[in-house]
């Protein structure tokens, strides 16, 4: 089953086409997604690094990743930043497939959703100087949406309301209790079961990209919630702080730059028992959040996290170690590799035992 | 620390270059490995302290790590590079010694912790200054990295026995680091089996 049925206003989804163009050629033809993938399966957010660990891997996402991790290993940490908030997300791209008019409006931003998926045999013949041509011809265009009185594209600084907020304000879906604990580190100490919740989200943020997948669609498929619905999806920039050494507060913190993300939520309508055979409908969320952009592995991570957090036997995807131990990339690919080391001594032995059956 | 100093030490490629000499040092245990270039960097900056120490501190030591030595001029150098104060003894994940000395170093690792068989990862690394790494008792080393046996000169008698009980019992144990003052490095990981 493959969908490519997306629909959507004519002049959104060709905008939407060209600022796609113009993200592929601003980066000078670089592999912008798989660098992004690169860094969100080593956990750690470094666009030049992780281009040179594609560049020196030949393009093989595995290999990146095992030279990003082992870099990451030996970088020092100096600081912590505070709590990043993704409502103060620069938002580059928005949409809810829960409701078509959401405070603040869709915005489809640069992706590939919207494409006809078929081979541009023009690249073949693609020099640095048509790149530029295109780019400019492609920004020309961009500027004569922009007229004079029309409506800013963005409203105010970029950032934009939360779907699930609306929700809440409605009744619809409860808030989440605040909570002061501080997130488990899984880089720093071997993941214990069971799990907390900011465990399980960290191994899924840097789970590999095919596995996560996977695994969420088997969720879809009738091993976890039948049919979710994505709330809100949004792909955007999110500024980090770290306080200042002498700063009396938030007020004095130093910007130190900003990571691209996605972040998806998820409404998944689940049945509460409230007695005597009755049962009430609600919305339990769902919530994935990864570098860069890659929106597939964000709303699987979604789907994933929910079926986790629910607490209910929906299969072998409620089976936390079963899901959070095998997702990661460097683990999976370099146990599946160490088959292909000498195993002379323990296959003579079992041939010996085969032979002995004989 | 000298503002000439800080000018000439690149905190990116120079803790790379170091980060990898001691990766040299532990994947090829005996071997001494030269870090003397990236250590003179630092030197400025340490005083009389042993330089390549002070390197290898300043490469493992960050704002998540625990580590402990004993107050001087190189623990006020660590904290001051790591932004990390010293703390007990038995949760530090790095052990600082300036000084070689045998009975004190037998007692650090006596009480260092050696790791869980759920985290054996856990057990510390020593890091000894000593002077010279060509002086002393000849030990014979094997064991992984080690191309049948290789000899090592290092000092002192007291911290083998104890060293050698704490690694008894692989993967539980403590990895050693022996820096000398002509800036090369000597490691003594726990999967090392030492002649007393």
């Amino acid at each position: 089953m493959a969908y490519v049925a997306v629909k959507g206003g004519t002049r959104a989804i060709e905008a939407s086409l060209n600022l796609a163009q113009r993200e592929r050629l601003r980066s000078g033809g670089h592999p912008g997604a798989l660098v992004d993938q690169v860094m969100a399966e080593a956990s750690l957010y470094a666009e030049d690094v992780a281009l040179l660990a594609v560049r020196q891997a030949e393009g093989s996402p595995e290999e990146a990743v095992f030279l990003l991790r082992a870099f990451r290993s030996t970088v020092p940490r100096l600081h912590t930043t505070r709590v990043a908030d993704p409502a103060d997300l620069w938002v580059e791209r928005r949409i809810s497939a829960a409701f078509k008019d959401i405070p603040g409006g869709q915005l489809l931003g640069a992706t590939h959703d919207y494409s006809h998926r078929l081979i541009d045999f023009g690249l073949a013949e693609e020099t640095e100087e048509s790149m530029k041509r295109t780019l400019k011809s492609i920004n020309d265009r961009l500027l004569e949406e922009i007229r004079p009185g029309a409506s800013p594209p963005t409203p105010g600084d970029g950032r934009y309301p939360k779907v699930v907020d609306y929700l809440r304000q409605l009744g619809l879906l409860p808030s989440p209790p605040d909570s002061a604990e501080v997130p488990g580190d899984v880089t720093k100490k071997s993941l214990e079961f069971p799990t907390k919740r900011s465990e399980r989200l960290q191994i899924l943020a840097r789970g590999q990209t095919g596995a996560v997948t996977a695994l969420g669609y088997a969720s879809l498929r009738g091993y976890g919630a039948l049919h979710p619905t994505v709330g809100e999806l949004r792909v955007g920039l999110l500024p980090l702080t770290v306080p200042a050494p002498d700063g009396q507060g938030p007020e004095d913190d130093h910007w130190i730059g900003e990571i691209r993300v996605t972040e998806v939520e998820t409404l998944v309508p689940v049945e509460i028992p409230r007695g005597e055979g009755r049962t009430e409908l609600e919305f339990d969320l769902g919530y994935g959040l990864c570098y860069g952009r890659n929106e597939t592995k964000a709303v699987a991570m979604s789907l994933l996290d929910q079926v986790l957090s629910s607490g209910l036997d929906q299969g072998p995807l409620s089976d936390e170690e079963f899901v959070l131990l095998h997702v990661d990339s460097v683990e999976a690919t370099g146990f599946i590799s160490h088959l292909k080391l000498p195993h002379y001594v323990t296959f003579q032995s079992k041939l010996e035992s085969v032979r002995k059956t004989r | 620390m000298s503002p000439e100093a800080a000018t000439t030490f690149d905190l990116v490629h120079d803790q790379q270059e170091a980060f990898r000499g001691l990766l040299e040092a532990v994947s090829f245990p005996g071997r001494l490995v030269d870090l003397s270039e990236p250590a003179s960097r630092v030197a400025p900056w340490v005083g009389d302290e042993n330089p390549a120490l002070a390197l290898a501190c300043g490469v493992l030591v960050d704002l998540d790590t625990t580590w402990t030595a004993e107050e001087g001029p190189l623990a006020r150098f660590v904290s001051e590079w790591g932004g990390v104060q010293p703390g007990p003894i038995e949760e530090a994940a790095y052990a600082i010694l300036p000084r070689f000395e045998d009975h004190h170093l037998a007692q650090v690792l006596g009480l260092v912790r050696g790791g869980t068989l759920a985290d054996p990862h856990l057990g510390a690394t020593v890091l000894v200054g000593l002077d010279d790494l060509d002086v002393g008792p000849v030990r014979t080393l094997r064991g992984p990295g080690i191309d049948d046996s290789i000899r090592a000169r290092l000092p002192g008698g007291a911290w083998v026995a104890v060293r050698n009980t704490r690694v008894a019992e692989f993967p539980l144990g403590l990895d050693l680091f022996f820096f000398d003052r002509k800036g090369r490095v000597l490691a003594l990981p726990r999967t090392t089996w030492m002649e007393d």
